[in-house]
């Protein structure tokens, strides 16, 4: 009688594991991104990032000197599927509440719209969902999906500033484009590894230095994310993930500015809950810059970042 | 054996860190501020002071010493100050005054620096009709 209740148990808790899998496949990969089994996904993240150091440009960490720097960030998401199950739209909105407190300056505060983004992503192939069985090769497959993207630059670029402390500076700048893939495999029933990398093109634009105008090029920029998402039933799924940007070199006027590359490794674990099964998720992350040498390089305000997000999904 | 490799791993973490924490020897690191800087057109020397050094994010000074390459003190010299951050490709959003001091000695005050990184101090010189510059690399804390 106790091992009828066991398997029974276990068989309940990994089916009902496998269904969150089914809903969950795809969507944690990024903010916004509607899971498979959805037709759309509304998300809303509130966010609060504290800067505790810096990189310089040879890499080396170094803790922030008399200065505080904390972020606000409520972030609106949105996705829909166009049509087709295999084709998804989908972008979202950063309003940043920043503070700055410099030394020798009063402390200040802003609020603005931060960079938007938009994504088009697709579905090549389809992972089964059933784990890796060496003896079936179909089940070494997994989901690919090829996105490409724009970043808008909605937020004021610190060449727009015009508070001493720079705290109204929350955009990049100029345009991005980029192209890459994600890679989803469901190694067992219930843990999932993920690869998405993209390379992103970003477009120049021109700044003022003094009294002479210049085109200023960033570099371009490859995107890398590893994760692996683990649903233990129905309701709940935690998720841990690396992930690294590295940009190279920019150039002003056309000549190639010194030490400008960047690099910023981050990492993060996170939790998943749904409220109200499959519409309704609440999540829980926290995510980091290591203060390590090498983990960043170029990269002003290093910190932690607590997030707090909830979603609304919309089945077929 | 897993233990080993643990170990080995938080050593690997552990040298890293030692070199992230490793003192103030990379502020400013590749201008040497007792030695002066050769403006462009080499006619002229500058020697430089952070006030605070190292510079920090925030309100900054920087008392500059002029004189010409062959000798004498730069005393009435008319000069342009401006911040650039060349990694972000900006500047800071507070224009820097200038205080001549006498004697070649001239302050900068209400220089900005809106993020830790390297900025250059950008200083054009107006000496007698003659029009020249100097850049000052900087490693902001």
């Amino acid at each position: 009688m106790g091992a009828l209740a066991v398997a029974l148990t276990l068989t309940l808790g990994a089916s009902s594991a496998r269904a969150q899998a089914c809903c969950t496949a795809t969507g944690s990969s990024g903010f916004g991104v509607v899971g498979r089994c959805y037709f759309a996904a509304l998300a809303s993240e509130l966010s609060y990032e504290r800067g505790f150091g810096a990189f310089d440009a040879k890499g080396r960490f170094a803790p922030l000197s008399r200065a505080e720097a904390d972020d606000v960030v409520l972030a609106l998401a949105g996705g829909v599927r166009l049509g087709t199950p295999m084709l998804q739209l989908y972008g979202s909105v950063p309003v940043r509440f920043q503070y700055r407190d410099l030394h020798g300056l009063p402390a200040a505060s802003a609020v603005g719209f931060g960079d938007s983004s938009a994504t088009l992503r697709a579905m090549t192939l389809e992972d089964r969902m059933t784990g890796i069985d060496l003896s079936r090769p179909a089940t070494l497959i997994p989901f690919v999906e090829p996105f490409i993207g724009v970043r808008v630059p909605t937020g004021r670029p610190a060449t727009r500033s015009s508070e001493p402390t720079g705290v109204d500076a929350m955009g990049e700048g100029g345009w991005a484009v980029s192209a890459g893939v994600a890679l989803t495999k469901y190694v067992t029933l219930s843990t999932a590894a993920s690869v998405t990398a993209s390379y992103g093109r970003r477009l120049p634009y021109s700044v003022e230095r003094g009294t002479r105008s210049s085109k200023f090029q960033p570099g371009d920029e490859l995107d890398v994310r590893l994760g692996v998402v683990h649903v233990f039933d129905l309701l709940w799924s935690a998720s841990g993930f690396v992930s690294g940007r590295f940009t190279a070199e920019s150039s002003l006027g056309g000549a190639g500015i010194r030490d400008s590359q960047t690099r910023r490794i981050r990492l993060g674990a996170g939790v998943e809950r749904y409220l109200v099964f499959p519409t309704w998720q609440l999540g829980l992350s926290a995510s980091l810059d290591p203060p390590l040498a090498g983990f960043g390089q170029n990269l002003p305000f290093a910190g932690t970042t607590l997030s707090l997000s909830m979603q609304r999904n919309f089945t077929w | 054996m897993t233990i080993t490799r643990l170990s080995a791993a938080l050593g690997f973490l552990l040298a890293l860190g030692s070199t992230a924490c490793g003192g103030s020897e990379h502020a400013s690191e590749g201008v040497d501020a007792s030695d002066a800087l050769k403006s462009q057109s080499g006619a002229y020397l500058v020697r430089y002071t952070p006030i605070p050094d190292p510079p920090v994010t925030g309100k900054n000074q920087l008392t500059l010493e002029l004189t010409r390459a062959k000798g004498g003190a730069v005393d009435d010299a008319t000069l342009e100050v401006t911040p650039w951050m060349p990694a972000m490709g900006h500047g800071s959003p507070v224009q820097p005054t200038v205080q001549n001091l006498g004697s070649g000695r001239y302050s900068v005050d209400d220089l900005g620096y809106t993020m830790p990184g390297r900025w250059e101090v950008q200083v054009a010189l107006t000496d007698a009709r003659v029009v020249d510059q100097v850049v000052i690399e900087l490693d902001v804390r």
